[in-house]
């Protein structure tokens, strides 16, 4: 009986634990389906963010969710970023260098430099000492720089307690030389950087540092070379170029130098030059700006980029974010990081410059324990790819917005391609109800968003704009609906410029005109042919899409035909073999609009005229120099058309709906337009005239091909007005269809190529073009 | 006699309650996941179709007329159609052949060794293991596409099929003419995408039959052949009757499966590929991207009544055939 109650009571218990187990699994997985607190929004930081470990940190939180807009109560304390102010002096000044120098004190180095950067020039050395800067009005560098005619670049503190200055000489020759400290000199590794054999320029390094057995580490661009006292090159460190003459990634630390190869942060020996610790850090690629590495004294290793001041400890593999580079100027694409260093109390000191290292500015970074861990607010920003003026407008609105974190969501990142996934991820997001603050439209399917009603309407902000005439308002119309509505408005705007002889300029008024032109040369250069067919649909964009956005069968055989015989003129095929690449100063690369600049390719005398994509006062150097060759030419825009760029609207589900509109008002604002980030001329008045009155005479530019060269300068300011005064004239926005135009391509290679007729091609683009309108 | 008929009775009535709710407690696992992540969500879906593409306004039947006036869809839905109807028995028939094939293969490597003798012609379990596995590297050879990735596999035919691809280099080396056929971007695509299927398909759908085969009694193909039963006649009366079942079980797969040829056609031809091979999953995918959310739920629902409403009636004429 009882073995019999006992095995009843066993079977109990396990039918008991069946249905338990059976309730957990089904809570389980309907509780996976529940949203976790940290949003259903994506592209988080992965970094853990950790205590400090040296007891600094309140061990708050840093990070935070995207899109999870308030930070939890208690996570207090984060680094607060202050701006130093600098002797008025230092306005108008190059910066050369900044560093601890004798006494531990911070130490800035400046040049007075101006326009040509080969002239020798006055040198200043600054001194922080408590909490203010002073100049060094007695340093001897100066004197002895400008008595040995060398133009100062790079300045080191030893451990031996003397100087360390490198320069240029007028014939561009660098030396490098040690102050002795009674006025005299001593001249370094003389032989090393004379030009080599075959070479015009020897070496620039953009960095050195002294060992402490007297060893000097000098940075080449590819490369980092040993030398021992005697000038004799003991080793050579490989590392990664990013493209940066300035590259000054890596730094010693006892018997240990440090440097990116390979897209990884490496640790060298410095007794065998061998690399001795590789460690993955993915904040490092693919980011824009300039990037600096420091060591913490403890064989730890600090990066400072964009994204923030993060640190690692030797041999680890967690990386901790210790200053977020969205909440401070770390994050702003105007200005140039170009020194970090450590303070005495557990902060950091950064700085930054604008253009051509001028406009110093520097910023003091310290742990304040009453500062939220993360603002309380949050704004998302949404954009399938990178966008330097709205990076540049978030950096800005954070700093005027303490309390709000603008969270830059970017989908393609580490330079990968926008794919039909990322815009259905947004498009969920929509759906529900949620999803970013503020979008940039470019590459979305804005027209559909707007009859959908997903866009909030601008025609308020649009119309304070034009109000106070901010805005450029030519720029502004061809988005306004009929209702007078304003869904979205550019943030950057460009256009093609034409430069050639009047006859051919003409040309380019019709497909009909361009097919028929008869010249003595091609109208305009070779190229591949998606290209051309990307830049005369561009080009022609009115004609050939009308009004609605769609093409008809006749016009489609038209714009074949005309691409057919500009082709055929200048010899334009599908893809380019090598051999042809050099031949014909050619490649297979592909943009979006097709154009190529092809200025110079006028004046070599190859095609009647150039077409130049005006997107900056940098793209007309040439330009403008070509014109001023050619007398008989003259630059005209291709009709009124423009090229939009980042196309700013608002989520009509935001919570922060008057944070987002004032976001849209900062992206116009002359405070991030008047920046030149190379990315279209600006859209607010009063930064375009800005950018005309500039001059920038640094500026110049190259091109060469064979025999052939030409360098053009910044343009005067004449030819800045027409280029204005055209760009006040553009009123209409082309943004061509993507999947239309790769329709078009796939569907014309054949006719292209004399394999098929124009009917049969055009019948095929139709065919697919008919269920892409008709869904 | 009456405690006894109590105690029965205190013991029957819970023990056909058991017997009762048993089976849907077995069921409710799979009961609960369908009505969370299936029917729910499918009765949002008829919600939204009459309404606008956010949700906001209630439309009526003009997301519905918009649809099925939308000549993308019905060409979406003419060429899935096209492709099921095609497909679907080629798949069962050449899938069933190769089964019997195999079936038979294993059994003519015997005594026999001919097909005929082959089906329900085993003798003996052991003897047929020994002979199955010598046949299993046929299995396996067409079983082998379903484990590869569709990613892989359309590479592969991309390379057979470009117009500078394999299969034109073949047709000129044999016709001693110029082929330059671009298979998976012409005309020629919905024969590609139906060979793509079938080849993916067949093992996965000869292992079904070849599960269905192995169910049926060697008794009864004994029994037909005492009665003088030929191989057509115990195909006819003994196979193909006991393969009812398994008849419809590979029909449901393999429209199920069907559907997820939008896969290999998406990666052999991108997005808009021709027009012969444009699917509803296309149309589905680019009506997201462009958040015609009203459209896809009305045709959803109109996809769904077109596929329910006919098996509801099949069902409903069966039940009332049986009664």
């Amino acid at each position: 009986m009882t073995g019999k109650f006992e095995k009843r009571g066993f079977c109990q218990v396990k039918r008991g634990l069946a249905w338990i187990l059976m309730g957990g699994l089904m809570a389980g997985m309907l509780g996976g389906c529940q949203k976790s607190g940290a949003g259903g929004e994506t592209s988080g930081r992965t970094e853990q963010i950790g205590q400090l470990e040296d007891g600094q940190g309140s061990g708050a939180e840093v990070s935070q969710a995207p899109g999870e807009g308030k930070s939890k109560p208690g996570a207090m304390g984060r680094y607060g970023e202050i701006q130093v102010l600098l002797p008025e002096s230092v306005e108008g000044q190059s910066y050369v260098g900044f560093l601890r120098g004798e006494g531990g004190n911070m130490e800035l180095y400046t040049v007075e430099r101006e326009g040509d950067a080969v002239k020798v020039t006055d040198a200043f050395r600054y001194i922080y000492r408590e909490g203010a800067w002073q100049r060094d009005e007695s340093w001897e560098g100066n004197g002895i720089l400008k008595d040995r005619g060398i133009d100062l670049a790079n300045v080191a503190y030893g451990p031996d307690g003397k100087y360390y200055v490198g320069g240029t000489d007028e014939e561009y020759i660098y030396h490098l030389f040690r102050l002795d400290g009674d006025g005299s000199s001593t001249e370094l590794l003389e032989d090393v950087f004379l030009p080599k054999d075959g070479q015009s320029y020897g070496m620039h390094p953009p960095k050195f540092e002294i060992l402490e057995d007297g060893r000097i580490v000098v940075f080449d661009y590819y490369e980092v070379n040993v030398y021992d006292a005697s000038g004799k090159r003991m080793f050579t460190m490989a590392r990664d170029f990013s493209g940066n003459t300035g590259d000054r990634r890596g730094f010693c630390e006892g018997q240990e130098f440090v440097t990116v190869y390979e897209g990884e942060i490496v640790r060298y020996s410095l007794q065998t030059g061998k690399i001795v610790e590789t460690v993955n850090f993915d904040e490092i690629k693919d980011r824009w700006g300039s990037m600096e590495l420091f060591g913490d004294g403890n064989g730890g290793i600090y990066v400072v980029n964009e994204t923030g001041l993060s640190h690692g400890n030797r041999g680890g593999t967690l990386w901790e974010v210790l200053i977020d580079g969205s909440l401070t100027r770390l994050g702003m694409r105007s200005l140039n990081l170009q020194k970090f260093l450590e303070g005495d109390d557990q902060d950091f000191y950064g700085v930054f410059t604008g253009e051509w290292e001028k406009g110093i500015q520097m910023f003091h970074y310290k742990y304040d324990p009453d500062l939220a861990a993360v603002p309380p607010s949050a704004l998302t920003v949404y954009s399938l790819e990178d966008n330097s003026t709205v990076r540049q407008a978030a950096s800005l609105f954070q700093s005027s917005h303490p309390d709000v974190r603008v969270e830059v969501r970017t989908a393609v990142e580490n330079g990968g391609a926008v794919t039909e996934e990322m815009i259905a991820g947004l498009n969920t997001e929509l759906l529900s109800g949620k999803g970013a603050d503020v979008l940039i439209l470019d590459g979305l399917p804005a027209d559909s968003y707007i009859e959908k009603g997903i866009l909030m309407d601008l025609s308020d902000v649009a119309g304070e704009l034009e109000d106070t005439g901010d805005m450029l308002n030519n720029l502004l119309e061809g988005f306004r609906q009929e209702d007078g509505a304003v869904y979205q408005v550019p943030v950057r705007a460009s256009f093609p410029l034409l430069v050639g002889e009047q006859k051919a300029l003409q040309a380019y008024s019709s497909l009909d005109t361009m097919a028929g032109y008869q010249g003595e040369r091609p109208l305009m250069r070779i190229t591949n042919y998606e290209n051309l067919l990307r830049k005369i649909a561009h080009l022609r964009y009115e004609e050939l899409f009308g009004a609605e956005g769609a093409v008809d069968r006749e016009m489609l055989v038209k714009y074949l035909e005309t691409v057919k015989a500009l082709g055929d003129a200048n010899g334009s095929k599908m893809a380019f073999t090598e051999d042809e690449f050099e031949k014909y100063f050619v490649s297979n690369h592909v943009v979006s609009d097709g154009i190529t600049g092809s200025a110079t390719e006028y004046d070599r005398g190859v095609c009647d005229s150039g077409i130049e994509r005006m997107d900056g006062y940098w793209a007309l150097c040439l330009a403008a120099e070509v014109r001023n060759l050619h007398p008989e030419s003259k630059f005209m825009p291709a009709g009124k058309i423009y090229l939009p760029k980042g196309m700013a609207a608002v989520n009509k589900s935001t919570a922060n709906e008057d944070l987002a509109k004032e976001f849209i008002r900062c992206l116009l604002s002359y405070e991030v337009q008047k920046e030149d980030l190379v990315d279209g001329f600006p859209v607010n008045k009063k930064a375009l005239e800005l950018w005309v009155e500039t001059d920038r005479p640094e500026y110049s530019i190259g091109s060469g091909y064979g025999d052939y060269h030409i360098s053009g300068s910044w343009p005067d300011i004449e030819a800045r007005r027409e280029i204005a005064g055209m760009l006040e004239g553009l009123t209409v926005p082309v943004v061509v269809d993507e999947t239309m135009m790769r329709m078009i391509v796939e569907g014309s290679g054949d006719y292209l190529e004399d394999k098929a007729t124009v009917d049969q091609a055009a019948d095929g683009i139709m065919r697919k073009l008919s269920i892409y309108l008709a869904e | 006699m009456a405690g006894k008929e109590r105690r029965a009775g205190g013991r029957g009535r819970p023990g056909r309650v058991k017997r009762r709710l048993a089976p849907w407690l077995f069921l409710a696992p799979s009961l609960g996941g369908v009505t969370v992540f299936t029917a729910i969500p499918f009765l949002d879906v008829v919600r939204r179709s009459f309404q606008d593409a956010m949700g906001r306004r209630f439309v009526g039947l003009e997301n519905y007329r918009a649809v099925a006036g939308n000549p993308a869809f019905r060409l979406a839905a003419g060429n899935t159609a096209r492709f099921l109807l095609v497909c679907i028995p080629l798949l069962m028939v050449l899938s069933f052949g190769a089964a019997l094939l195999l079936a038979g293969g294993e059994d003519a490597s015997g005594e026999s060794g001919d097909l005929e003798d082959g089906i329900g012609g085993g003798r003996d379990g052991r003897n047929r293991r020994q002979r199955g596995n010598r046949y299993g590297i046929f299995r396996t050879t067409l079983a082998l596409p379903m484990t590869i990735p569709a990613a892989g596999m359309v590479l592969v035919w991309k390379i057979l099929l470009c117009p500078d691809g394999v299969l034109n280099q073949f047709l000129a080396e044999a016709t001693g003419q110029v082929w330059e056929v671009d298979w998976a971007f012409s005309r020629w695509a919905f024969p590609v995408l139906i060979a793509t299927y079938l080849w993916k398909n067949i093992g996965y759908d000869m292992i079904l039959w070849l599960a269905g085969l192995g169910g049926i009694s060697g008794e009864l193909y004994e029994a037909a052949k005492m009665d003088g039963a030929g191989f057509w006649a115990r195909l006819r009366y003994v196979t193909i009757p006991c393969l009812r079942g398994t008849c419809g079980l590979v029909g449901i797969l393999s429209v199920v499966n069907s559907f997820r040829v939008y896969r290999e056609a998406y990666l052999l031809a991108g997005s808009y590929p021709d027009s012969c091979i444009y699917l509803i999953p296309h149309l589905f995918a680019h009506w997201f991207l462009n958040l015609d959310v009203q459209k896809m739920t009305a045709a959803a629902v109109m996809l769904t009544a077109a596929a329910v409403i006919p098996a509801a009636g099949v069902w409903i004429g069966r039940r009332g055939g049986k009664e």
